[in-house]
């Protein structure tokens, strides 16, 4: 049986579900970040009731869990938590081109200025633009000294969040320290 | 005698819904109001009939003063309920309803407007004897340029909390720390201002350092009586929003009620106010108060006065409206025990508190004794980004603070939400923190012991099952999986990558 990919925040699971008798067997290696994975057998007595409801045995009675899918997305809520897992499909999520930095819309909104243009150097901190939702006024900052390799938008534009924005090809040295080639000191 | 025989409610979410439930209560007739993202909304189909504003951005629909008009006139209403936010504060929406010869139900129009101009507030209050927070400065003499602010800011001394005078809700507001951020914070604030209220003016507040938010609950009657129906607690807050509200609070004692209360009476008589409002003061340290705003408007946080006093604000209103005697004397009043609310917000907690949008793919509401929810969340809806994020409010009322937050605690792990990040994790983590069980709270709660929250990072292996068995059962289209997405093209949450959040936003 095939590995199903789940991802949590920095932890990734690589999960095989298998039916024994009464109970379902899971078995889950869980690797964070860069350390080695570790492997958790688990044998549950699970039920799956309707409206996402599911009901687990457990030595002290059985406990209640919710869980649904959208797309390549589960949301769980157990024991007083709800956790959102992507499902891995094998492909890298979608990213900049490596070792670039994107900066991307953290929530619904419309832009509403545009302070640097391609080709610019910023400082790390630096605000690139500025974006409105609800009323309230977000300052996106630079997350990196770097050069702005390019704007994806312009005042005025609806974002939805994860949208990329500004793109910054970072440089490790401090812009204001080290000036660049060609430019007379 | 019915006060109306028929009523708009200019709202939309849980508050047009908690004002229609009353006037069914009371056999008022209720017409709703929808922009095109709320054509099938649950206050839609609370209400007798429902007449469509327009598009789904506010401004071209829940703000549009003729529109609302129109609706009421066409409807054959007599008078409106505004709710809250949206017209509810607009001294011009109130003198349009009287002119369209509709009864609007509110204060009068030039309280809202005293009220509503934090300049012109101070100038009242200062007037009636309310002690007010070292601020202004208060006699503009025209325009406030930025070098009359910071030789304001200097006098006082930092920090200092920049705000827009028209302003509310924390929009338009910063705190300046020291001299050097001071021209930023002006320039960010005024445009701020010009954009959510239409006016730039901007004043300056000495900062406090860790006061208490406690309001008190005003109402002025058809007989001209100015009254409070005691104080609510709202220290908990984050982004300058409350989110846990309770009644009575624990830093005040009959004293110090009696002299707050009376302070905030004497507000409400300052400007002529009738109806329902809230009188809001900073409580510091040492037992002193001062006067912040006065909200000319049903609040968020009136479940728990109605729940401690056992009275319904919203009738209250209706009946005052229409010149009518209240059902109950403030005097015979007699509070019962402890009443809490938390307010349930799509936003992510771990991510400052960022508004969230996204379906609502599976959702379950506290019952049982005690526990209220006002809510206009429906399995199958999707949150959107036009309007407010918060989802519903959940209100529970115990013998006592422990038996209320008890309560609450279990009302909390009742409540789920899947498929739009929500704070309930975040509220119960406020709920079960030893400072907030021991009462010791300020506006800097949040900041102070929950700064950098966020939810365990590797989920118990329990959840990996769940979250297995969910992916591996159901198809990978939504369209056979969720209610939300039944039949519907993908939409933007499957097209989506990776949300990343926290890109160098401010708090």
């Amino acid at each position: 049986m095939s590995d199903l990919g789940l991802r949590s925040g920095e932890a990734t699971f690589a999960v095989q579900v298998r039916p024994e008798g009464e109970r379902t067997v899971f078995t889950l290696r869980r690797t964070v970040g860069e350390s080695a994975p570790i492997e958790v057998v688990l044998a549950l007595a699970i039920e799956r009731r309707g409206g996402g409801e599911f009901v687990i045995a457990g030595p002290a009675g059985p406990r209640r869990g919710h869980a649904v899918r959208h797309g390549d997305v589960v949301w769980v809520e157990f024991a007083g938590s709800v956790q959102r897992f992507e499902i891995a499909r094998g492909v890298p999520r979608r990213r900049g081109v490596a070792g670039h930095d994107e900066i991307v819309a953290p929530m619904p909104g419309q832009v509403l200025r545009v302070l640097v243009a391609e080709g610019d150097l910023v400082e790390k901190g630096q605000t690139l633009l500025v974006v409105e939702a609800m009323k309230m006024q977000i300052e996106l900052a630079a997350p990196h000294a770097g050069t702005v390799l390019s704007i994806a938008v312009v005042p005025g534009d609806k974002v939805l969040p994860g949208v990329p924005l500004v793109e910054i090809d970072p440089i490790a040295a401090v812009p204001a320290a080290t000036p660049a080639p060609g430019v007379p000191a | 005698m019915r006060p109306f025989a028929r009523v708009l409610v200019a709202n939309r979410g849980e508050i047009a819904i908690r004002v229609m439930r009353t006037l069914r209560e009371m056999e008022i007739e209720s017409v709703a109001v929808f922009s095109d993202a709320d054509r099938n909304a649950p206050h839609v189909l609370a209400a007798d009939q429902a007449r469509r504003l327009g598009p789904a951005p506010a401004s071209e629909s829940y703000l549009r003063i003729d529109r609302v008009l129109e609706a009421a006139v066409s409807s054959g209403c007599q008078a409106i309920h505004p709710g809250y936010g949206f017209l509810s504060e607009n001294a011009a929406f109130a003198e349009a309803c009287a002119e369209a010869g509709l009864v609007f139900i509110g204060p009068p129009a030039e309280a809202m407007r005293v009220m509503g101009s934090k300049l012109a507030a101070r100038r009242a209050m200062q007037a009636a004897g309310v002690p007010l927070v070292p601020g202004g400065p208060d006699d503009p003499g025209g325009r406030l340029d930025d070098e009359a602010l910071s030789r304001f800011a200097a006098g006082i001394g930092y920090p200092v909390l920049v705000k827009a005078s028209a302003g509310g809700g924390g929009k338009g507001m910063r705190l300046v720390h020291a001299p050097a951020e001071l021209s930023a914070a002006l320039a960010l604030c005024r445009s701020e201002a010009q954009l959510a209220f239409g006016e730039g003016t901007l004043y300056i507040e000495k900062y406090l350092e860790r006061p208490r938010h406690i309001e008190f609950q005003v109402f002025g009657d058809a007989a001209g009586r100015s009254f409070h129906l005691r104080e609510r607690e709202c220290s908990v807050q984050r982004r300058h929003q409350k989110v846990v509200e309770e009644t009575p609070s624990p830093a005040v004692d009959e004293g110090l009620r009696e002299r707050m209360g009376e302070a905030a009476a004497a507000a409400a008589r300052a400007v002529g106010y009738r109806g329902a409002g809230t009188v809001e003061f900073l409580l510091d340290a040492t037992g002193a108060f001062y006067f912040l705003e006065m909200n000319t408007r049903l609040q968020v946080e009136h479940p728990v006065t109605e729940d401690l006093l056992g009275i319904d604000l919203v009738a209250a209103q209706i009946l005052t409206a229409a010149g009518q005697p209240l059902p109950w004397a403030p005097d015979a009043l007699t509070p019962r025990g402890h009443a809490i609310e938390c307010r349930l917000y799509a936003e992510d907690p771990a991510a400052g508190f960022l508004p969230q949008a996204g379906p609502l793919l599976l959702v379950r509401l506290p019952q049982g004794p005690g526990v209220r929810v006002d809510g206009a969340l429906r399995e199958g809806d999707e949150v959107t980004a036009f309007y407010d994020p918060m989802l519903a409010k959940i209100i529970a009322t115990g013998a006592d603070r422990a038996a209320a937050v008890a309560r609450m605690e279990r009302a909390l792990e009742e409540t789920i939400v899947l498929g739009v990040p929500t704070n309930r994790d975040f509220l119960l983590e406020v709920i079960r923190h030893k400072a907030f069980r021991a009462g010791d709270v300020s506006t800097h709660f949040i900041a102070e012991h929950l700064s950098g929250w966020s939810p365990p990072s590797i989920p118990p292996d329990e959840m990996v099952a769940l979250a297995a068995l969910a992916a591996s059962t159901s198809g990978p289209n939504p369209a056979s999986g969720s209610a939300a997405g039944r039949g519907s093209a993908p939409g933007p949450w499957e097209r989506l990558g990776p949300l990343r959040f926290g890109v160098g936003e401010r708090t």
